[in-house]
């Protein structure tokens, strides 16, 4: 137990590396947010275009462009987009910095998932929702906001929140096209002070990341099903 | 653009190396193949527990959930492999590693089950309870249902159910 103590929740080491692992917080935090953000507003927006989609040709093309999108990005990992970005864009005269990569690597992940966990939700919503609010007399779009969103939502919600801190912690991939974020820097610490107190204050950093987030979610979950 | 071709699609490097890939590939398929049905299986306990309608139970396994999510899986990597021996269990690499991984995607899992199990209507449960099922049998059927979001993409369990999903109506396009 002794030993225990000294090797994860050493104080010493706490303290030199606390300035360390605040500035990694930051840096994912605000990453995580700008993922967050932009990723699952891109989603909704996917999931909404696909509602449109039906059997013209431009559509199926649509649909087919759509569908490719969403698979590419839901297999491929995003370490590996990241890298690309970072990497060989430069070779072809684009660069992006190292947070920018991160950014639309995991946004772009984000999205993929998003859309597909919107776009079930839709499906799920009974298809006498739409006759029902059609013969009230509602366009299109005031159906999907006022009738079919707000009982998708319910649906969406958990796997949506499971999915974005998942890939919320993909930030931590960041730290290979040189971003200086939480478990980066932890892991740095750790190998500097050979000692694993500092990843223990990181998974501390997250929890105290995320946790927040799983209860709101679970507070708009309960809205929604009251 | 050779500079491009040159890092990123290099035949001699690929020839060198595949086989490399190849092992861990191997090793990716097997941790794979054990850790997701083990994760799914906890994750169904997780929903199953749920359901019994103990408070006390509900907020046990809520807690499992979000604690177990915001880990990021490394951290848990090391806490068990190199912080369990301290405490005089000394588990085999592949066992920590499963370990780990079963506490991550068994978290994920029950949240699914238990959002998708929140969409069968209370009818469905009252339904079978009439028929006489165990409160189990009740809860397996449920899972089974169509209403019930195990559906979201990201269960592979029923992935057939959106693959067959029927195409958007037409009527939904006209613009009123």
């Amino acid at each position: 137990m002794q030993r225990f103590a000294h090797q994860f929740l050493d104080a010493e080491v706490f303290w030199r590396f606390l300035p360390n692992l605040a500035s990694g917080f930051a840096v994912t935090l605000m990453l995580g947010l700008a993922v967050v953000a932009s990723g699952l507003a891109v989603g909704l927006g996917l999931a909404l275009i696909r509602t449109r989609l039906g059997h013209t040709r431009m559509d199926r093309v649509g649909t087919v462009a759509l569908r490719a999108y969403v698979d590419f990005f839901r297999i491929v990992p995003p370490l590996v987009i990241m890298s690309v970005l970072f990497f060989a864009l430069p070779l072809v005269g684009l660069t992006l910095g190292g947070f920018v990569s991160a950014w639309l690597a995991l946004a772009m992940a984000l999205s993929a998932f998003a859309e597909e966990i919107f776009w079930t939700a839709i499906l799920t919503v009974d298809r006498g929702q739409w006759l029902a609010a059609q013969a009230l007399g509602l366009t299109f779009g005031r159906t999907l906001v006022l009738v079919v969103l707000p009982q998708a939502m319910r649906l969406a919600i958990p796997p949506l929140t499971n999915r974005t801190v998942a890939i919320t912690k993909g930030t931590a991939l960041a730290s290979v096209v040189g971003v200086s974020e939480m478990l980066g820097e932890a892991v740095a610490a750790t190998s500097y002070a050979s000692n694993t107190t500092p990843l223990v204050m990181a998974a501390a950093g997250y929890l105290l990341l995320f946790w927040p987030l799983s209860r709101f979610s679970k507070r708009l979950e309960a809205r929604r099903t009251a | 653009m050779s500079a491009l071709a040159d890092s990123f699609f290099n035949v001699e490097i690929v020839a060198a190396y595949w086989p490399l890939l190849l092992r861990g590939l191997g090793m990716t398929l097997l941790l794979s193949a054990l850790s997701i049905p083990l994760g799914f299986g906890g994750g169904l306990l997780l929903g199953w527990l749920d359901t019994l309608g103990s408070r006390a139970v509900t907020r046990t396994t809520g807690l499992y959930v979000d604690l177990f999510r915001s880990f990021p899986p490394l951290v848990l990597l090391v806490l068990i492999f190199y912080g369990l021996p301290f405490f005089g269990l000394d588990l085999p690499t592949l066992a920590s590693v499963l370990l780990a991984f079963f506490l991550n995607t068994s978290s994920y899992y029950g949240e699914i089950v238990r959002a998708g199990l929140g969409a069968v209507p209370s009818g469905q449960w009252d339904g079978a309870r009439a028929l006489g099922l165990s409160h189990t049998k009740s809860f397996a059927w449920s899972c089974c249902r169509k209403r019930c979001a195990m559906s979201p993409p990201t269960s592979p369990a029923t992935r057939w159910k959106w693959s067959s999903s029927p195409r958007w109506p037409a009527w939904s396009r006209c613009p009123n």
